[in-house]
């Protein structure tokens, strides 16, 4: 298995938008609706490892070169701000700086951290192309305009590179000087960006009027198509998201941390909850080794 | 119901994505002409290339000061839109993260407010313009910051909450000193380049 053979459209990513969304949605609800140990933890290395088969190993790395940091991070200040718990380790500037508090600041640092590697494998997977027809449902003319937005935003990068070449030639190059210079070149090549989008905004409105925008009712092209192989998908991301539900109302999902922590005896329905929470964390990697061991026997 | 530790982040997330829809509906309900909003949609591109463009000083970024000039020239509502949309576009971009509905409604906000001002007359003083501006930096971090402590501090106290903000005084004071020599810089020509595009073609003219 290559990196790169990885990284094109496989697994989950074949699947139809409302899936592959609903699929997200469940499970970074989850990661951040559970503070809890056991979930943390199962959310986070299931994250790590979608991530690694989604991504690719090198975009994981990047990630968890940002994402180590924040951890320590927060998992370092919850202790600091928050000094609720029964058992002191220690005074720090008088303050005191409990087991309980550390203990809740290293799980939800491990929440917030699966939350941003499912983000990761989420932006792969849910293109924008993907994200706008989901929202235009919704909100047609909201996602019109972040459609027109997108489109722009490399159009005006290419233009960005024209102006400041063109800025240079003439002695105002934005790379050198102080920091003042520097910001006083940038905003004169955002100033000369203005004019040129804007003058070429209204050509576009008016030639998409002449073409007969808001004549009629907008249809949208997509390529998207539900099948069955979709349907039986979203039913199961649907079951699981409502085990998630049941164990957070039924207060399985959490657990006390202030004054002292408390485990409760893991009965049969807690069982039944955390096999569907790996269930549901484990699915595009299922999905993808799947795919792969199906494609190695065809060939 | 539940006991045990609440869970604050997710909560806080629905509510402020629950909170954008009102603006985002008011506009859907307009049905904007394309001459209306493709403006919008080009200050919002650029708002968002502008936070890529400064990306080599840190939380020094124009797009608080893009925002503010659009609202100021196309009003309130389209200023929550440009703000919102420029959000959620440089997300796109550059990639999402839990983040992101927060940085829409802080922005979308400031557009907003900026738009109130304007057309109370309050932003035509270079004294107020740079009063606002060093408002919008700290709107915008204290806005994020109940992301950060939703997220990480049990039971978000206002103790915790304001600790945040006082850690997060000299990021949000780049944000705010960038938006306020962004709008030094920019706001007269901006504006003038705006309003123009709005007058000759009669953009948001009711």
């Amino acid at each position: 298995m290559s990196e790169k053979s990885l990284k094109t459209e496989s697994g989950l990513s074949l699947y139809h938008p409302w899936v592959s969304f609903t699929y997200f949605v469940a499970v970074i609800a989850g990661t951040l609706l559970f503070i809890h140990p056991v979930f943390a933890a199962v959310s986070l290395c299931c994250a790590i490892f979608s991530a690694a088969l989604i991504n690719g190993r090198k975009s994981l790395f990047m990630t968890l070169g940002f994402g180590v940091p924040m951890f320590f991070f927060i998992a370092l200040a919850n202790p600091l701000f928050n000094h609720r718990g029964m058992t002191v380790l220690f005074y720090l500037f008088d303050n005191p700086v409990t087991l309980e508090a550390m203990i809740y600041g290293i799980v939800s640092a491990g929440m917030m951290f699966a939350a941003v590697v499912w983000f990761t494998s989420y932006n792969t997977v849910v293109t924008s192309d993907k994200f706008i027809y989901i929202f235009g449902r919704f909100l047609p003319s909201v996602a019109l305009i972040v459609s027109m937005t997108l489109s722009l935003i490399p159009r005006l990068m290419a233009q960005i590179k024209v102006i400041a070449d063109s800025q240079r030639s003439i002695g105002l190059d934005w790379k050198s000087g102080s920091i003042g210079q520097r910001i006083r070149s940038g905003a004169r090549i955002l100033s000369i960006l203005v004019s040129w989008a804007l003058e070429d905004a209204v050509i576009t409105a008016d030639s998409m009027r002449a073409r007969g925008y808001g004549q009629h009712k907008r249809s949208t092209f997509s390529i998207f198509r539900f099948g069955k192989k979709d349907a039986k998908m979203l039913v199961l991301i649907l079951v699981l998201f409502a085990m998630e539900i049941f164990a957070y109302i039924s207060g399985r999902g959490t657990m006390e941390f202030y004054p002292a922590m408390f485990f409760r005896k893991i009965d049969l329905i807690d069982i039944i909850i955390y096999f569907s929470y790996i269930t549901l964390g484990v699915l595009p990697a299922v999905i993808q080794i799947k795919e792969d061991l199906k494609w190695k026997q065809l060939k | 119901m539940a006991t045990g530790a609440k869970s604050y982040g997710l909560i806080s997330m629905v509510m402020v994505i629950l909170a954008m829809v009102p603006f985002l509906m008011l506009y859907e309900m307009k049905k904007p002409q394309a001459r209306e909003w493709i403006p919008l949609a080009v200050m919002a591109a650029i708002a968002a290339v502008g936070r890529a463009a400064f990306a080599f000083v840190p939380h020094f970024k124009p797009t608080s000061a893009i925002i503010v000039i659009t609202a100021m020239v196309f009003g309130p509502e389209a200023g929550f839109l440009t703000g919102a949309i420029a959000a959620l576009a440089s997300n796109l971009f550059f990639g999402q993260g839990p983040w992101t509905p927060w940085q829409m409604f802080a922005w979308g906000l400031i557009g907003f407010l900026a738009g109130l001002l304007s057309k109370a007359g309050l932003l035509k003083k270079k004294w107020q313009l740079i009063v606002f501006g060093i408002c919008c930096g700290y709107i915008y971090g204290w806005i994020l910051n109940i992301w950060s402590g939703a997220g990480f501090v049990y039971g978000l106290s206002w103790e915790s909450y304001i600790s945040l903000c006082i850690t997060s005084l000299l990021p949000d004071g780049i944000h705010s000193a960038a938006t306020v020599i962004f709008l030094l810089l920019l706001s007269d020509s901006w504006g003038a380049k705006l309003r123009r595009v709005k007058d000759k073609f009669g953009i948001l003219a009711s």
